[in-house]
C-alpha cells in the first residue's frame, strides 16, 4: 500500500540517527514529550463536563469525535497550581493500551524527532514536576525535555481513597453485564 | 410504575414515528414513480419498482389505520389496488396512469400533513379516487372480478372451520388456492393423521399418507400440529399430528382405501358466497409477525439489565457468607447458577427480537447508485453482499445516512469516467461492493470501489495548508482518514473534491463513533478505496428526563421515574437531619442532587422539582432546579476505571459537544444510604 510505503521511507531516514517521533507539550513552562504513536488527536479545550466524586485529577469528561473521554488535568496530577484555560490550551487525546484518555496541557505545538538513545533515566528527585510519571529526561539544545510514562499516569484501578469507601463493591456490581 | 407528570408523551412519539415512516415511504414512492416513468417511456416495465410502490402504499395503509386516519387509509388502499392490477397486467402502465398515481401520492402527502399541522385543510380525495383507472376485464372472467387479494370472507370462513394452527400456517397463495378450489366446486376437507408406533411398523408414515392423499386430492397445505396431552392424569407430554388441507372433486372418506384419518368437511361442493371485499384494509396475508415499537424493546432491555444486576447482587450476597454449609445454601447456589444461564439466554432472546437484516438498508442503495451513475455519466455496477446479516434495528436506522454518503462519495470522487478508466486499462464499468458480515460481537460493513483511490499527497498538502499537519510530519493512513472526516477539510472547490472525500465524511465518522464503532480506510492509488465500518451489534437507546442542577445538567432514565412533583419552599421538613417532603400525605425523603453531586451552586433554597424515583433502596424524590425535557439518547457506558463514579452510569451528548452524565438511580440511592450511615 502506498501510504504504508511512504511511512516506511520516513522511518528509514529516521533510523539513521535512531530518532523517533514525539509530540511535545508544555505545563508551567516545562516541556514534556509523549510518543507520537500514542497520540490520537489534539483538540482545543472546549466543553469539559465535571464528573462528581471523581478523583481530583479527573477533571471530567469531554465529547470528542463522537466519544465520551475522561479528561485528566495534568497540572493537578503533577502538583502544579491551577490556571484558567487560554486559547493555547490543548486536549491531547491519547490511546494508552486501548484506553482513550484526554489530557489538558498549557500548549502543544511541536512534533519532533528525538534521538531516543540520548534519553537519561529520570533523576531521583523530580518532585513537583510529575517525577514519578517520567520515563526519561533529554537535554535538547538549550532545553530539558521530560518523557512521560503514560501507562504509569493512569491507574488501572482506583488507587485513591475512593476504592476503600464502602460502596465500591456495588460499583463493580453495576458495571457487570451478563 | 406510572408516567404521571408526563402526559401524552407516548402518543406524541407514536405520531412522530408515524409521520417519519410515512414520509419516508412517500419519498420512496416518488422516486420509484420517476423510475417507472423513465422506463415506461422506453417500453420497459420495472417490476421491482411496482412492487416497492405497492409495498409502500400497503405500509402507509396499515400505519394510517393504526392512527385512525381514514382518508389516508382509504386512498392508499385504492392506490394499492391499482398497483396490484398493474402487476397482474389488468391495467396498462401508461403515462396517464403514472400521472394519476403521482396525484394520488401528493394527495396522500397532504392528508398525512394534516397530522403534523392540524390547521391544514383535509383534502377531498373523491376527485382522485374518481380518476383512478379500473382494471380491464378479460372476456371469460366472471364479473365482478375476483379480488386481487383473498377477500376477508374467505379468511373468516377458514378461521371458523380450521384449527388455529392451520389458519396461521396459511399464506396468501394457500388462501387463494382454497378460494379457487371452492369456486370451481371442489370439496374442501381437513384430514388429520396421528402417527403411532404400530402404524409406522406397518409402513404408514406421514409421507406415505401424504403420497396417498395427493393421488386423490390436491394437498393445499400440510401442517404439523403439536399438542400437549395428558393421558389418565399422567404428566402431560407433547404429541405431533399432521393436518392436511385438501381439495378434491369428490368427498373423500375412510372408504377410499386410505389409512386411518380423522375427517372433517370444511366445505361441500358449492362455492362459498364471495362478496366483493369491503373497502377496509383486508389482511394481505395471515402473518405470524407483530410490529413492535423499538422503544418498547429498549425498555425490555433496560429491565433485563436491572434483572442481571439484581442477580449479580444476589450472587455476591450468597458468596459473601463464606463457604455454604447448610444444604439449602448449596441448593440456592445451584439455583443462582441456573438463573445466570437463564438470564443470559433471555438477554440473547431479547436482543434477537430487535434484529433486522441489513437488507433493510442495503435495499435502498441500488436506486441511489442508478440515479447517481446516470447523472454523472459513470458506469457503475453495484454488488451487495451479506444483506441477510442481522443487526440491531436502531443500528440499521443509523446506518442509512453513512452508507448513502459513502456511495455518493465513491461515485462522485472515487470512480472515474469510462474513458479515463479505459485509459488506465480498467473495465469501463466500475464496481461498488457493499458488504456486511458479523465478526464476533461486532458487525463489519464495508463499501469498496475500484476507482482512483485517495490521493495521499493532496491530502497531506491540504492538511499542511490548514495547519493540521506539521511540515515535516508524515501522513499516516490513520491520520489521512481523520483529516478526511474533519468538518472543513473539503470545501466546495472542485480541486479539493478531487483531492479528498470530505463531503459528508464527518457524518460517517460521527455516526460510527457515536455508536462506539470504528471507521477504517484502505486505499491504493489507481486501485480503489474501501471504507470499513466496525459496529457493535446492539445499541442502547434510553428515554431520559433532562434536569438542571445549579449550572449542571443530568439525565435521569425515565424508566425509574414514577412521577415529577413541584416542591414549594415551606413543604420541606427536616427529620433527624434528613429532609422529607410530603407526597399525597405520605412522607418521602428528599435527596438534593446538588448535594450528592457536590454541585457548586449559590442556591440555598430547596430545589423546585422532585423527580420521584424508586429502586430496591426505596422511594425518594431527587431534588433538581429545572426540568429540561424528555429525550431519547444513545447511552455511552463508562468503562474506564477513572470513571467508575457512584451514581453515574455513563454519558450522552445532545449535539452541542457537551457530555451529559446519566444518573444510575439504584446505584445513587445505595451510595446515598452508605454516605448517610457513615
Amino acid at each position: 500500500m502506498n501510504a504504508n510505503g511512504r511511512k516506511e521511507d520516513v522511518i528509514t531516514t529516521a533510523q539513521k540517527s535512531k530518532r523517533e517521533p514525539f509530540v511535545l507539550f508544555q505545563i508551567a513552562d516545562t516541556t514534556y514529550a509523549i510518543r507520537a504513536h500514542q497520540v490520537r488527536w489534539l483538540e482545543m479545550v472546549e466543553q469539559v463536563t465535571r464528573v462528581p466524586n471523581a478523583p481530583p485529577y479527573v477533571e471530567g469528561v469531554a465529547y470528542s469525535r463522537g466519544q465520551v473521554i475522561p479528561v485528566i488535568n495534568l497540572r493537578q496530577r503533577f502538583g502544579y497550581p491551577q490556571v484558567p484555560y487560554t486559547p493555547r490550551s490543548r486536549l491531547i487525546i491519547a490511546d494508552v493500551d486501548g484506553r482513550l484518555v484526554a489530557m489538558t496541557v498549557d500548549s502543544a505545538r511541536e512534533f519532533v524527532y528525538l534521538p531516543v538513545e540520548r534519553f537519561q533515566p529520570p533523576p531521583q528527585v523530580t518532585e513537583g514536576v510529575g517525577g514519578e510519571y517520567l520515563e526519561g529526561v533529554l537535554a535538547d539544545e538549550d532545553r530539558l525535555i521530560l518523557l512521560l510514562d503514560l501507562p504509569k499516569l493512569l491507574p488501572t484501578d482506583m488507587d485513591t481513597e475512593f476504592a476503600a469507601s464502602s460502596w465500591s463493591p456495588m460499583i463493580e456490581g453495576t458495571t457487570t453485564n451478563g | 410504575m406510572t408516567s404521571e407528570g408526563l402526559p401524552g408523551i407516548d402518543g406524541e412519539a407514536f405520531l412522530q414515528d408515524f409521520l417519519e415512516e410515512s414520509e419516508e415511504h412517500l419519498r420512496n414512492v416518488s422516486s420509484y414513480l420517476l423510475t417507472l416513468e423513465q422506463q415506461a417511456a422506453q417500453g420497459e416495465v420495472n417490476e421491482q419498482a411496482i412492487n416497492e410502490i405497492l409495498r409502500a402504499f400497503h405500509t402507509i395503509k396499515g400505519l394510517s389505520g393504526m392512527i385512525g386516519l381514514q382518508e389516508a387509509e382509504k386512498l392508499s388502499h385504492e392506490l394499492e389496488s391499482v398497483l396490484r392490477h398493474i402487476r397482474a397486467g389488468r391495467i396498462t402502465l401508461d403515462p396517464s396512469v403514472i400521472d394519476v398515481l403521482s396525484q394520488g401520492t401528493r394527495a396522500l402527502e397532504a392528508i398525512i400533513n394534516t397530522v403534523r399541522d392540524p390547521s391544514a385543510p383535509m383534502p377531498d380525495i373523491q376527485p382522485v379516487l374518481a380518476r383512478l383507472p379500473r382494471p380491464v376485464e378479460a372476456g371469460d372472467q366472471p364479473s365482478p372480478s375476483p379480488p386481487a387479494s383473498p377477500g376477508q370472507p374467505i379468511l373468516d370462513w377458514l378461521a371458523r372451520a380450521l384449527p388455529p394452527a392451520v389458519v396461521q400456517a396459511l399464506d396468501t397463495e394457500d388462501v387463494r388456492r382454497v378460494e379457487r378450489a371452492a369456486e370451481n366446486g371442489k370439496h374442501i376437507q381437513l384430514a388429520i393423521f396421528t402417527p403411532s408406533r404400530e402404524k409406522m411398523a406397518a409402513g404408514v408414515t406421514v409421507n406415505a399418507v401424504r403420497e396417498q392423499l395427493s393421488q386423490q386430492a390436491q394437498v393445499i397445505k400440510a401442517v404439523p400440529l403439536i399438542e400437549q396431552v395428558s393421558v389418565n392424569g399422567e404428566e402431560p407430554s407433547a404429541i405431533v399430528r399432521f393436518a392436511f388441507l385438501l381439495a378434491s372433486d369428490q368427498k373423500l372418506s375412510q372408504k377410499e382405501g386410505l389409512p386411518e384419518l380423522e375427517w372433517s368437511d370444511i366445505k361441500a361442493a358449492s362455492p362459498p358466497p364471495i362478496t366483493p371485499p369491503p373497502p377496509r384494509p383486508s389482511h394481505d396475508r395471515v402473518s405470524p409477525t407483530v410490529r413492535v415499537d423499538v422503544t418498547r424493546l429498549d425498555r425490555l432491555m433496560e429491565l433485563m439489565g436491572d434483572l442481571i444486576r439484581s442477580h449479580h447482587r444476589l450472587e455476591m450476597l450468597w458468596g459473601a457468607n463464606g463457604k455454604p454449609r447448610r444444604e439449602e445454601e448449596i441448593l440456592a447456589g445451584d439455583v443462582l447458577l441456573e438463573m445466570r444461564r437463564q438470564l443470559r439466554r433471555l438477554r440473547e432472546a431479547v436482543i434477537h427480537v430487535r434484529m433486522v437484516p441489513l437488507e433493510e438498508v442495503f435495499g435502498r442503495m441500488p436506486l441511489v447508485v442508478r440515479d447517481l451513475s446516470r447523472s454523472s455519466g459513470k458506469q457503475v455496477r453495484l454488488i451487495l453482499e451479506g444483506g441477510d446479516t442481522e443487526v440491531d434495528k436502531a443500528l440499521a436506522d443509523r446506518l442509512l445516512d453513512p452508507l448513502l454518503h459513502l456511495v455518493r462519495n465513491a461515485i462522485a470522487h472515487g470512480i472515474e469516467l469510462p474513458e479515463e478508466r479505459a485509459a488506465a486499462r480498467k473495465p469501463p464499468e466500475a464496481t461498488i461492493r457493499i458488504s456486511g458480515r458479523p465478526e464476533g460481537d461486532r458487525i463489519i460493513v464495508s463499501v469498496a470501489d475500484d476507482g482512483r483511490g485517495v490521493d495521499m499527497d493532496r491530502v497531506a498538502e491540504k492538511a499542511r495548508a490548514l495547519g493540521w499537519l506539521a511540515q515535516d510530519e508524515p501522513l499516516t493512513p490513520t491520520m489521512a482518514l481523520e483529516f478526511l472526516c474533519r468538518p472543513g477539510f473539503s470545501t466546495r472547490d472542485s480541486a479539493d473534491m478531487a483531492a479528498g472525500r470530505g463531503v459528508g465524511m464527518d457524518v460517517v465518522w460521527q455516526m460510527v463513533s457515536s455508536v462506539g464503532g470504528q471507521l477504517e480506510m484502505e486505499t491504493e492509488p489507481g486501485q480503489g478505496t474501501t471504507f470499513i465500518l466496525k459496529l457493535p451489534l446492539t445499541l442502547l437507546i434510553v428515554a431520559v428526563i433532562l434536569v438542571q442542577v445549579g449550572p449542571e445538567r443530568y439525565a435521569i432514565p425515565r424508566l425509574v421515574v414514577d412521577e415529577i412533583i413541584e416542591i414549594s419552599d415551606n413543604e420541606v421538613a427536616s427529620v433527624n437531619g434528613r429532609e422529607i417532603i410530603s407526597l399525597r400525605g405520605q412522607p418521602l425523603p428528599l435527596v438534593r442532587l446538588a448535594e450528592t453531586f457536590k454541585v457548586n451552586s449559590q442556591r440555598e433554597e430547596p430545589p423546585r422539582y422532585g423527580i420521584v424515583v424508586s429502586s430496591a433502596e426505596g422511594r425518594v424524590a431527587l431534588g433538581v432546579d429545572r426540568l429540561l425535557g424528555l429525550r431519547e439518547v444513545v447511552v455511552r457506558h463508562f468503562r474506564d476505571p477513572l470513571l467508575s463514579i457512584p451514581g453515574i452510569s455513563g454519558a450522552t451528548e445532545l449535539g452541542d459537544g457537551r457530555p451529559i452524565l446519566i444518573v444510575d438511580v439504584p446505584d445513587l440511592l445505595r451510595y446515598e444510604r452508605a454516605r448517610r450511615s457513615r
